[in-house]
């Protein structure tokens, strides 16, 4: 009985199928990208994971119940949302918007108690905002709020956390920080599942990894299973060359024609 | 709350008690105010004074309830501004968004046009309210009878149809109504808002439900401030959002509803005082809501005062809130250093 | 589930409770404080201290009682454009508001009887009777029979019966002189507009009676318009009155028919539509002063006697005329 769970979900919109026949069961204490081309799908199975979206056909199920069985609450607390849309119209503060995180938690008389402001600071300790908390959230980088959504997520204490994108407006530095985080989250026990554009990244970082293309999921498992250049080529429309980085983890150059005829020969 | 923040609650909370005082100290009858007071605390000690009897009755009937009433009045539409502000996530929206305003007048003006104030005092605001909350009913239930769920887009949407279609309606009676003059004139007194002849009658209809309606409000502040970082968001956040709005607006409509039925049409002020005070205090619903009540009692109260002394004898509550709020909205605007939007 | 009941019984609740407090809420002040405060029958039958709040009121009050017995009469006993017996008023002091009625200031004068008119709302009613004034309201004066029936109503209500028939027979027999005077001439068909906006005395208004007693065939009445209501400039061409009767507002537009809005604004006479009307070509339009259109007390009849002047010239050789 695993714990968040798609089983042979469709998800159509105006007879349109943008998800189809998705099966997919994140193992509790990994890792899991989500990778694919623009409208692959990628999106609308994170919001079907989040039950935000309801499957049109299949069931999106929590700890084996459907979904749609569960409150919005009890989902919040067990299930947590990044999204890749970062803009927030209110000034609020950097801590207020973490803060936000606990609400789940709270009953409504409850103020905030001295656990949930622990988990608070303790969470903006782990996306290195602690100093950005008096900030207001709109006079931030786009990279700085996406910092500040993850910190959210962890101070809602939720065993899963689902990101869309979370590295789009980041610098190399702090998208590196961000993976680092969720591979160690992960192997805290967290369950990570990350849409993510970056290939090499999710190479290097992910425990397993599922490859959507047209709605549906063409592949998944480990990297080092999954990744190959025939696939990525097929799934993303472009050359692929695979290369073994240093540390020995998978890199991949990408070429929209075909690769230089003198090298024929790549190694594996 | 930061030592910032309750100071300016504590602010407010001594502006409204002097602006009231104030208010019920002076007025058209040439009572000194001095004792004013004193009638006042003779009032509530229970003392027989030595001034003339109609000076005792101007304080405790006439002025004292038309002041209370101004406060709850203000107070409650201010206080559902905030709470529109943030449902539909718009510093622009004022509690009769979704039709309150427009049902309301459209209730009182038929209810004058078939003689209601020939017959009982309170069948205009109850005509008035029952207009309210059915065009409310309406704007919702159209909004919502589509496949998809409800958006506030739909929903704003809709109360700008319905409300338009209605304030058609409500000119038509209007125009109907002038061939005989005076019934137009005590519509046309109505669209404007009136204070005049509030009594302690009013004050009892309109407090219950802003009582009620208010402090259920002000208690779901955290859950507006979710509200106000997008549907999405709340949701993954933990809060049942269609449930979340439909309650908010059943109880702001209530509020908006009882304050309009009473003293009839008055905007602005929904809108410009939760606006100043989010400038000020920022855009936190635990913090902003509170104050919005307490601002909004307090500013109509000042311009019911305004229009009470004011020699021209026609200026209504309505026109004073917008000639005063409007500029002194520029100005705090112009001045301000915090942006609460980046853009529209 | 729960949640949704219980949110909608606090609902119930409290508007059953709102229900409640302003239903027991009126009654209770209303009990609280009903105290008439001269309870003395002398002052309720005679009483001395009357305030009126309509300038209709004003003009039948200063006929009917002495000016030592009225303490204010309304802001319009100033407007000449409103009152015709602008000496006269001048001659009392007290003036209150009467658009909206200021109940502080007329409670605080302390009068035993207060005129309001028929716009007044019912709060305010309310709210000076709590104060221990009488109220007595004026219905709205539109005919004729209306205008007499206001005057006997303040008539007994001032302890002046007697002088309020006596005006009633006075506008009676004004109008029979004039009837008499203009009897058998051929009527020619008259228009009476309002000063802007198009508006026409109709069938049940005292300007259509007025009309009809000054030897007129009215032509709003042919027209079937009901009341004060507006007549469009196209049944005004088709109608083609003789006589056109407008307020005299100094120059400023008084043709303004229909949404026809001449900028910058002229006299109809100027108005090129206009032109196409016999009564503008033959320059048979004729300013009343506005005083006399407007007032529905029984200065009316001085209006009828302008009225008939202008239609009739012919028949008023001898100087009958009793225009201030």
């Amino acid at each position: 009985m695993a714990f968040l769970e798609l089983n042979d979900v469709w998800f159509e919109v105006n007879g349109k199928a943008i998800v189809r026949e998705v099966s997919l069961s994140p193992p509790p204490g990994s890792f899991l990208a989500l990778i694919g081309p623009n409208g692959s799908g990628k999106t609308t199975v994170l919001r079907l994971l989040a039950g935000l979206l309801s499957p049109t056909r299949g069931t999106a199920s929590l700890e084996g119940r459907d979904m749609r069985q569960w409150s919005r609450r009890e989902i919040a607390r067990r299930v947590a949302v990044v999204p890749q849309d970062t803009h927030l119209d209110f000034a609020f503060t950097v801590r207020d918007i973490v803060a936000m995180g606990r609400h789940a938690h709270l009953g409504r008389f409850q103020p905030e108690g001295a656990h949930d402001r622990a988990v608070i600071d303790q969470a903006m300790a782990q996306t290195d905002i602690l100093d950005l908390r008096a900030r207001l959230v709109t006079e931030l980088s786009g990279g700085e709020r996406q910092r500040v959504l993850i910190a959210r997520s962890l101070a809602t204490e939720a065993p899963t956390i689902l990101l869309d994108e979370p590295t789009a407006s980041l610098d190399v530095a702090h998208a590196l920080e961000t993976y680092e985080l969720c591979r160690r989250l992960a192997r805290e026990g967290k369950t990570i599942v990350m849409a993510v554009h970056d290939l090499n990244a999710a190479a290097r970082y992910a425990d397993r990894v599922a490859v959507m293309q047209g709605g549906r999921c063409v592949a998944q498992g480990r990297p080092e299973e999954v990744m190959n250049e025939r696939l990525l080529a097929e799934v993303f429309g472009v050359q692929v060359e695979m290369y073994r980085s240093r540390g020995g983890w998978m890199s991949f150059v990408f070429h929209l024609g075909p690769v230089a005829t003198e090298v024929a020969e790549y190694p594996r | 709350m930061t030592r910032r923040d309750a100071g300016t609650l504590a602010g407010l909370v001594l502006l409204l008690v002097g602006v009231v005082i104030l208010a019920t100290a002076l007025g058209t009858a040439n009572v000194p105010p001095l004792r004013a007071m004193r009638i006042l605390w003779d009032v509530l000690t229970g003392n027989e004074g030595d001034y003339p009897a109609w000076q005792r009755t101007v304080l405790v009937w006439v002025r004292l309830p038309r002041v209370l009433t101004a406060a709850l009045v203000g107070g409650g539409l201010a206080l559902t501004g905030a709470v529109m502000q943030a449902i539909f996530r718009n510093p622009m929206a004022e509690p009769g968004i979704i039709g309150v305003s427009a049902g309301a007048a459209f209730g009182a003006v038929t209810a004058l046009y078939l003689g209601a104030t020939t017959f009982s005092m309170l069948l205009a605001p109850t005509g008035a309210f029952i207009g309210a909350l059915g065009c409310t009913f309406v704007v919702y239930v159209l909004a919502s009878s589509g496949r998809g769920r409800l958006s506030v887009t739909t929903l704003l949407l809709s109360g700008v149809a319905v409300g338009s279609i209605v304030s058609a309606l409500t000119s038509f009676v209007l125009a109907l109504s002038l061939r005989q003059w005076e019934v137009g004139r005590q519509m046309l007194s109505w669209l404007m808002g009136d204070f005049e002849g509030r009594s302690w009658g009013h004050v009892a209809l309109v407090f219950p439900l802003t009582l009620v309606g208010s402090v259920w409000l002000a208690l779901h502040g955290r859950e507006l401030n979710l509200l106000l970082t997008g549907e999405e968001s709340a949701l993954s956040l933990g809060i049942d959002v269609p449930a979340l709005r439909r309650n908010l607006i059943v109880w702001a409509s209530l509020v908006t509803a009882a304050a309009v039925s009473a003293v009839g049409a008055i905007g602005f002020v929904g809108l410009i005082v939760p606006h100043l005070l989010r400038l000020v205090m920022g855009p936190d619903n635990r913090r902003l809501l509170p104050a919005a009540f307490l601002g909004g009692a307090a500013f109509l109260v000042v311009a019911d005062m305004v229009c009470r002394l004011a020699s021209l004898s026609d200026l209504r509550p309505g026109v004073v809130t917008s000639l005063v709020g409007g500029p002194f909205f520029l100005y705090l605007l112009i001045r301000s250093r915090r942006t609460w939007a980046a853009t529209v | 589930m729960t949640q949704l009941l219980t949110s909608l019984g606090l609902v119930v609740l409290t508007l059953g409770l709102s229900a409640l407090a302003g239903k027991y809420g009126f009654a209770w002040q209303k009990a609280a404080l009903s105290m008439p405060r001269h309870s003395d029958n002398t002052a309720a039958q005679r009483p001395s201290r009357i305030i009126s709040t309509e300038y209709n009121v004003n003009e039948i009050l200063m006929d009917m009682v002495a000016p030592e017995r009225i303490l204010a009469l309304s802001q319009d006993a100033d407007n000449p454009g409103l009152c015709n017996i602008l000496d006269r008023t001048a001659q009392i002091p007290g003036r209150v508001a009467s658009n909206p009625i200021r109940i502080e200031q007329i409670l605080a004068l302390e009068p035993d009887v207060v005129f309001v008119g028929a716009a007044c709302p019912a709060e305010t009613v309310s709210l000076l009777e709590l104060g221990g004034v009488r109220v007595v309201r004026i219905n709205r004066g539109y005919t004729i029979s209306e205008i007499q029936e206001n005057i006997r109503l303040i008539g007994n209500a001032v302890g002046e019966p007697a002088r309020a028939e006596d005006l009633i027979a006075g506008m009676n027999r004004e109008l029979a002189t004039i009837r008499r005077i203009v009897a058998d001439a051929p009527a020619p068909r008259a228009l009476y507009i309002g000063s802007g906006y198009g508006y026409t005395a109709g069938i049940g208004t005292y300007t259509d009676e007025l009309l009809q007693a000054a030897g007129a065939r009215n032509a709003a009445r042919e027209a079937g318009i009901r009341e004060w209501g507006k007549i469009t400039i196209e049944t005004v061409i088709e109608m083609d009155p003789d006589v056109i009767f407008v307020p005299d507002t100094g120059g400023r537009a008084h043709g303004a028919v229909g949404t026809r809005l001449v900028i910058p604004p002229k006299p109809l006479e100027h108005d090129p539509v206009w032109q196409d009307v016999r009564a503008v070509r033959s320059g048979r339009v004729v300013t009343l002063p506005p005083s006399l259109l407007f007032c529905n007390s029984h200065y009316s009849t001085w209006a009828a006697w302008a009225m008939a002047q202008a239609l009739h010239p012919e028949r008023f050789q001898q100087n009958q005329q009793k225009l201030p």
